[in-house]
């Protein structure tokens, strides 16, 4: 059992690194690249950031399909890779839902069969009812346990893999982009749902996701990550109400609202300059040759992820020059009320 | 600008096994037209024949599913009776499409280059491949496209691998492009950078958009129109403004209310209630009645899609009587009731 105050997971300074070839000459791709977080039993992380950062590399590392290049993972103080007992008590108590319900649904099995799996896995045997069970608690209808994955929508198949994940009750699921395929009542209802457990059960979520709003709505704290690193590192209150990094605030800038009208009127700011490339990431801060904020400093040095408040840490040289969110401005959240009772 | 719309279906009917009585109706007679330089959003419950309808229109329904009836005119030729010679020359040309889930639409075996290189060499467009296929990859915000053009999809993290198939649809500059879910696995600044590319085809070439997303920020920025789909049938088709402030479907209304609001941490979002219906039985009546907070005795008989006012279709009894639903939750400031 945990003690007292030690976190659930604890990430130290994780790299991935693929050997890739570039124009012929082999190369080193820094997808992950010095990553550090911790997440407490009931608790929700929620990570952001740009397509092709890392996160799906930093949430396969974290569920142990994939080795650490570097750095350690820690659950309950004990190291995620020791062969044995220790390792497979882990595997057994994390579960992932892939950003592809390809990850986790078999072609050739019946959706029973594949959400099933975990339980057996775990010695049960007669496992028809909870499977039952899991499909209608995420909105499917129980008789879909007989069908392959290809005669369901892309949302059903997804919501086979949420079932899957949660039907063993893991104290840690990690969320790939899970909801975004599903309609927004479903994806209400997989929030509450994740809500729910966590209160019944305490389980604690990695949450990863491009939906700014979504990621607000269920988690407790927040990490934002650029090119392989955290860039910002916050409540999801202090998230809502200010973000400091300036790549923080580029994606509240291009987050779009349900209202026509707005949208119509909003000048259209893209990010400047090209998507910069993994394989050779620029100088300095690794956002200088997309921010409007960058200087010599910028370019020659980097910023370290430093605490600037409490629960607040951003790595950017001029945190105190962001420009304050006002209201109706480019926040994600809608208004101004961003009191949050923790519950 | 002639008045034949790019793409016109009327009354598409699509099944999936069975024989009379049994099997899926995934698309039940389903009409809607896009004209030139507009996007038609298509929303919807998941699994309320979103995808196979754009399926049907390419004629990509997979087994055992087929089309029971309908037409499908591109250009004012109806797509369906075609040899399958003559529509596979209309793919890609006339006809784009981003698909929902990118690893069907990219082949594991083969790089992403030579890929998109297929897609030119199929119409002629040899020349200067490279630099049109490096081209259009930086269009869609990939970084060293020269090295991606080498790599092959399982090297790509999700949202490149969507990248490249939107580059692949907007490829040969088609009049008609279909986008299922195009950008649900990109961040938002690289959204905003995609979306805008397919502005330009739509305000720039007069190309004709078809939009299927749950997000609802898409809809609201890319859309001229918007049609609902509820359990394989189109329930609500308006202009996009009417959609978000005079909605006049029920489950139009209810999908609206659960729009996330990120201002609201930890707390529980209102949903639709009750079960998504199950397509295999046969219905009877309207088809949300089940799940309708308005349904009376009217709503045991099927209510037919009618305009009810210019421009605007529900297939609602309510709606088609002109009686109020109450204030539409404003989706700006609180839509949570
Ligand atoms: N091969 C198949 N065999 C049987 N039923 C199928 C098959 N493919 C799709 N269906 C059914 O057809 C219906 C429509 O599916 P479709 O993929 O069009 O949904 P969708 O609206 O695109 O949903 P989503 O938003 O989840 O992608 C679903 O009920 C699905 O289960
Ligand atoms: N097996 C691999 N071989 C080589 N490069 C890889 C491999 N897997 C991932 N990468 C690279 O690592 C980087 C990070 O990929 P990852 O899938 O973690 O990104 P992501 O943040 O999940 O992006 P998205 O939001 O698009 O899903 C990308 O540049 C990707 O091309
Ligand atoms: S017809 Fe009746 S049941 Fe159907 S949506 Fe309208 S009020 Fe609800
Ligand atoms: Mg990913
Ligand atoms: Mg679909």
């Amino acid at each position: 059992m945990s003690s007292e105050g030690q976190p659930l997971l604890e990430v130290h300074d994780v790299k991935k690194h693929f050997d890739v070839k570039s124009h012929g000459a082999k190369a080193v791709l820094r997808a992950v690249d010095g990553v550090s977080l911790s997440l407490n039993s009931g608790e929700t992380l929620g990570v952001v950031g740009e397509s092709g950062c890392g996160k799906s590399t930093l949430a396969r590392m974290i569920v142990g399909l994939e080795k650490p290049t570097d750095g350690k993972i820690l659950m309950e103080g004990g190291d995620i890779s020791t062969p044995g007992r220790a390792g497979r008590a882990y595997r057994a108590n994390v579960q992932m839902v892939f950003q592809n319900p390809s990850g986790s649904m078999n072609p050739r099995r019946s959706i029973g069969a594949s959400v099933a799996e975990p339980l057996q896995a775990r010695g049960v045997r007669n496992c028809r009812e909870e499977v039952a069970k899991v499909l209608a608690r995420v909105g499917l209808n129980p008789d879909f346990a007989s069908r392959r994955p290809h005669q369901l929508s892309g949302g059903q198949q997804q919501r086979a893999s949420i079932a899957r994940a949660l039907i063993s009750d893991p104290r840690l699921v990690v969320h790939d982009e899970a909801i975004a395929s599903l309609d927004i009542s479903l994806q209400a209802q997989i929030l509450n749902l994740l809500l729910d457990l966590q209160q019944e059960l305490g389980m604690s979520y990695v949450f990863i996701s491009h939906d700014l709003a979504a990621v607000q709505i269920i988690s407790h704290r927040i990490v934002v990550m650029y090119l392989g690193e955290v860039v910002e590192a916050t409540s999801a209150g202090e998230f809502a109400r200010q973000p400091l990094h300036p790549y923080s605030l580029s994606l509240r800038a291009a987050t779009l609202f349900p209202d026509p009208e707005r949208e119509r009127n909003k000048p259209h700011v893209l990010l400047k300059g090209d998507v910069p490339s993994p394989l050779a990431p620029p100088s300095g801060c690794r956002f200088h040759p997309r921010c409007p904020l960058a200087t010599d400093l910028c370019k020659a040095e980097k910023p370290r992820l430093s605490k600037i408040a409490e629960e607040h840490h951003v790595a950017c040289h001029y945190p105190e020059k962001t420009p304050t969110i006002t209201e109706g401005g480019a926040g994600a959240s809608r208004s101004t009320e961003t009191a949050r009772e923790v519950i | 600008m002639s008045d034949v719309p790019v793409l016109k279906v009327e009354e598409l009917i699509t099944r999936f096994g069975g024989g009379p009585g049994q099997g899926v109706t995934a698309v039940d007679h389903v009409s809607f037209s896009v004209g030139r330089g507009e996007t038609l959003g298509i929303v919807g419950e998941s699994g309320s024949g979103k995808s196979v309808t754009a399926m049907s229109i390419l004629r990509l329904v997979p087994r055992p599913g087929r089309i029971d009836g309908g037409r499908v005119e591109l250009n004012g030729v109806d797509l369906l009776p075609l040899s399958e010679d003559e529509i596979r020359k209309r793919r890609g040309t006339e006809c784009g499409m981003v698909f929902q889930n990118p690893m069907t639409a990219l082949n594991p075996v083969f790089s992403i280059g030579w890929q998109m290189g297929e897609a030119l060499r199929a119409h002629g467009r040899e020349r200067n491949s490279s630099q049109i296929i490096e081209g259009s990859l930086a269009g869609v915000g990939m970084p060293d496209p020269q090295r991606q053009a080498n790599s092959f999809p399982h090297q790509m993290s999700g949202g490149m691998r969507q990248r490249v198939v939107i580059a692949l649809g907007l490829i040969n500059e088609p009049q008609l492009l279909i986008a299922d879910e195009p950008t649900t696995a990109l961040d938002v600044t690289i959204q905003a950078q995609v979306l805008d590319l397919m502005k330009k085809l739509t305000s720039e070439k007069g190309a004709a958009l078809l939009m299927i997303t749950h997000n609802m920020g898409v809809i609201a920025r890319m859309c001229d129109r918007v049609a609902v789909m509820y359990a394989g049938e189109v329930v609500e088709e308006a202009p996009v403004d009417e959609i978000f402030s005079n909605a006049r479907h029920p489950y139009t209304r209810g999908l609206l209310r659960s729009v996330p609001d990120g201002a609201r941490p930890l707390q529980k979002m209102p949903t639709l209630p009750g079960e998504p219906p199950d397509m295999s039985r046969p219905f009877d009546g309207c088809r949300f009645r089940a799940r309708c907070e308005f349904a009376d005795h009217r709503c045991s008989a099927h209510p037919d899609l009618l305009e009810i006012r210019p421009g605007h279709r529900s297939r609602c009894w309510v709606a088609q009587a002109g009686e109020e639903f109450g204030p539409q939750p404003d989706s700006e400031a609180d839509n949570v009731v």
